[in-house]
């Protein structure tokens, strides 16, 4: 375009068409003006992509054969009516590219046509685009992955998967129905299991503990040693950070979590059912200079305030 | 194009002829490529060709760059 109008300037309305570029060049004026228009490259990086992305190979083949027979059949009608719209191509051209220009060739009906064929393929592009994620079938198997791992809140379940709430919410029932799972009420929100996998399947006396991969926790194998004596199975999971241990204990795939205490009461605040029970590395490395082990502390009363536990080291 | 999920809509001829029908949509309507084919029409039959023919191609280099692109983005 821009070589298009500088050439239009330089030259001005007297210059002849004939041996204005060598036919050797044509080729690639062609190519580069192509390759710059706007026009061309917005068209490409929208439409032509998506239609070629749904209709396949062979219709990128149909495209270009289209294109092939509009540049060998235009260029001999011009050349034998010597007219394009109602003068010659150059003063045309000069005018500019209006819709004019090519009425007379019929082609305005066509443009018109192909408006409407656009956006109808580019509505049909859309629909289908909204449409493909989001099929009963994906939404079921979305929901399943996120149980197969435990069991999980609603409200967790539609942030996992990334549907929307009613559409969860209308699987859920019916799988419900159709008693694949269940659904325990919890304040405002559900607690959700497979039933083929429900909690009472689990070992009794399993207790599951998340922590980080750190060494301020020392007094977990004395831990698990005390509660095998007291009949309980401690598994221990680690994980890369003390979100993802929350995360977990919020979601019912623990019972306990260590996790530093700004997490804790992050996740405490924002009312997830969890209860802050007792420091377990308060006072960070000063744990390790202790002469003995740190015992277990004591699960302090339900309604003190979560802070009362955050003092010095036990 | 293995990741679009385009199953039942993979009936070459039908999908030949789609293209066939966008490609006309897209070389038919006036513009700037159109208009200056035609300008060189005007001289010879086959400079207007020879243009169209290096637009052609530069919508084939437009094709392989937003699809590679569509690609990378895991679309």
């Amino acid at each position: 375009m821009l070589v298009m109008a500088i050439s239009v300037a330089r030259e001005g309305p007297t210059a002849s068409v004939k041996g204005r570029t060598p036919t050797t060049f044509l080729y690639a004026k062609g190519y580069f003006m192509g390759i710059t228009n706007p026009f061309q490259i917005g068209w490409w990086m929208t439409a032509g992509t998506t239609f070629i992305g749904i209709f396949g190979p062979a219709s990128a083949l149909g495209l270009f054969s289209a294109i092939s027979a509009w540049i060998l059949v235009f260029p001999q009608v011009i050349n034998r009516s010597g007219k394009y719209g109602g003068s010659t191509a150059y003063v045309r051209h000069q005018v500019g590219f209006g819709l004019d220009d090519v009425g007379v060739l019929g082609v305005l009906p066509l443009r018109g046509v192909c408006i409407v064929y656009a956006l109808a393929v580019q509505m049909f592009v859309t629909f289908k685009r909204l449409k493909l994620p989001s099929t009963m079938g994906d939404v079921e198997r979305s929901i399943l992955e996120v149980l197969s791992s435990g069991e999980a809140y609603q409200s967790n379940i539609v942030k996992a998967t990334g549907f929307s709430r009613s559409r969860v919410s209308e699987v859920m029932s019916r799988l419900e129905k159709e008693g694949i799972i269940g659904r325990v009420a919890e304040g405002r929100n559900k607690r959700v299991y497979l039933k083929s996998n429900p909690v009472s399947r689990r070992p009794k006396g399993l207790i599951r503990l998340g922590l980080i991969r750190s060494a301020e926790y020392p007094f977990v194998i004395p831990f698990k040693k005390a509660l095998r004596d007291m009949g309980f199975e401690l598994e221990i999971e680690v994980f890369p950070n003390g979100i993802d241990v929350m995360k977990a204990l919020s979601n019912g795939q623990l019972e306990l979590g260590i996790a530093p205490m700004i997490t804790q009461l992050y996740f405490f605040s924002a009312e997830f059912p969890i209860q802050i029970l007792a420091p377990a590395g308060a006072g960070g490395s000063s744990v390790l200079a202790l002469p003995s082990l740190p015992t277990i502390p004591s699960p302090p009363p339900r309604n003190s305030p979560p802070w009362s536990y955050c003092s010095g080291p036990a | 194009m293995g990741k679009h999920k385009c199953d039942g809509y993979q009936v070459p001829m039908l999908n030949y002829l789609a293209g066939l029908f966008l490609g006309i949509s897209l070389a038919a309507p006036p513009g700037p490529m159109n208009g200056l084919i035609a300008a060189e029409s005007l001289a010879s039959a086959k400079r207007g060709s020879l243009t169209g023919a290096g637009a052609m191609t530069a919508d084939a280099t437009l094709m392989i760059v937003s699809l590679e692109e569509y690609e990378l983005l895991g679309v």
